[in-house]
């Protein structure tokens, strides 16, 4: 009983995890910490996880858990409400 | 917003310094729904402001300047709605636009005046420009105007991330009508970790410069 418990669990849990999306957006215009934060902002509220901002690279990726609800127009929107343009998105799960 | 116990001694902090803080250029608009706050203050000039951006292209806020002029204290107070004309976004630069116009008075004959100003800035990681022009207009007396203009270049000797602190060597030079010495030059040195910015310098009149800015 409990190893048939544990291999459900363990079922349940990488059916959760393969859901998960993991996007990385190339921003532009993304060159200041001070005026980025609202990036991390606009996602969060988003309900988002994992947000990281990579200047260096142009960077901002997160993952999203319900990929129907946070489309490319919802990333585009948030982006650009936070004053910057998108150069492309990239999503893998 | 919620602010851990480090980030709100820093505030603290900032606002004890905040009256002694000087001129910073102001994000006159954010992100959409942020609030912006801008402190400066010295023996000749106050600029307090606040502005609320509704949309990524419009702020509204309120301000408050003090010039000392010719040994006369002038206040103002005005309300304020500012737009970002223009902006570009490139992948390793971005360029800004402004126009600001407000309406108040005048603290000593509460006299109405306009205030009317123009900003442009171009930054990359590690080189920055910004222009401002400002008028105070009286609408009665046009000698009473007070006309104010700066520039500032700047780079950062490093490259720091995200969540690192950030630094910026900034020269600025500022010309406003009707001081005592019209013109001034000041190095700043500018520091920014998350959503608060100071800058400290000293100009070449020997006057102490402050200026701090938080985004929430």
């Amino acid at each position: 009983m409990l190893k048939k418990t544990i291999i459900m669990i363990s079922l349940l849990t990488s059916m959760s995890a393969m859901a998960a999306t993991k996007v990385n957006v190339t921003v532009q215009g993304m060159v200041c910490s001070f005026c980025s934060q609202g990036i991390t902002k606009k996602f969060t509220e988003l309900g988002t996880k994992d947000i990281k901002v990579d200047l260096a690279n142009h960077l901002v990726s997160f993952v999203v858990e319900d990929e129907k609800k946070i489309t490319d127009e919802v990333i585009t929107k948030a982006l650009v409400d936070s004053g910057y343009g998108v150069e492309k998105i990239e999503k893998s799960n | 917003m919620e602010l851990d116990v480090p980030s709100k001694f820093l505030s603290l902090f900032v606002i004890v310094l905040m009256s002694y803080s000087n001129n910073l250029m102001a994000h006159t608009v954010s992100f959409k729904g942020a609030h912006a706050l801008n402190f400066s203050n010295s023996d000749e000039m106050s600029m307090w402001t606040y502005n609320y951006s509704r949309t990524p292209k419009n702020s509204l806020g309120a301000n408050y300047y003090r010039f000392d002029l010719a040994g006369k204290s002038e206040r103002f107070y005005f309300l304020e709605t500012n737009f970002l004309l223009k902006r570009w976004n490139e992948l390793s630069s971005q360029g800004n636009l402004y126009l600001s116009l407000g309406q108040g008075v005048s603290e000593t004959k509460t006299q109405y005046h306009s205030d009317v100003a123009i900003e442009a800035d171009w930054e990359t990681r590690k080189y920055y420009t910004a222009f401002k022009t400002q008028g105070i207009l009286n609408h009665k007396d046009s000698s009473k105007n007070i006309y104010y203009t700066k520039y500032r270049v700047g780079f950062a000797p490093y490259l720091a991330e995200f969540d690192q602190i950030n630094t910026w060597i900034i020269l600025e030079t500022k010309y406003v009508n009707k001081m005592k010495e019209e013109f001034s030059i000041t190095p700043f040195v500018r520091l920014f970790y998350q959503n608060f910015l100071m800058e400290i310098g000293i100009s070449n009149k020997g006057t102490s410069e402050f200026n701090f800015m938080v985004h929430i």
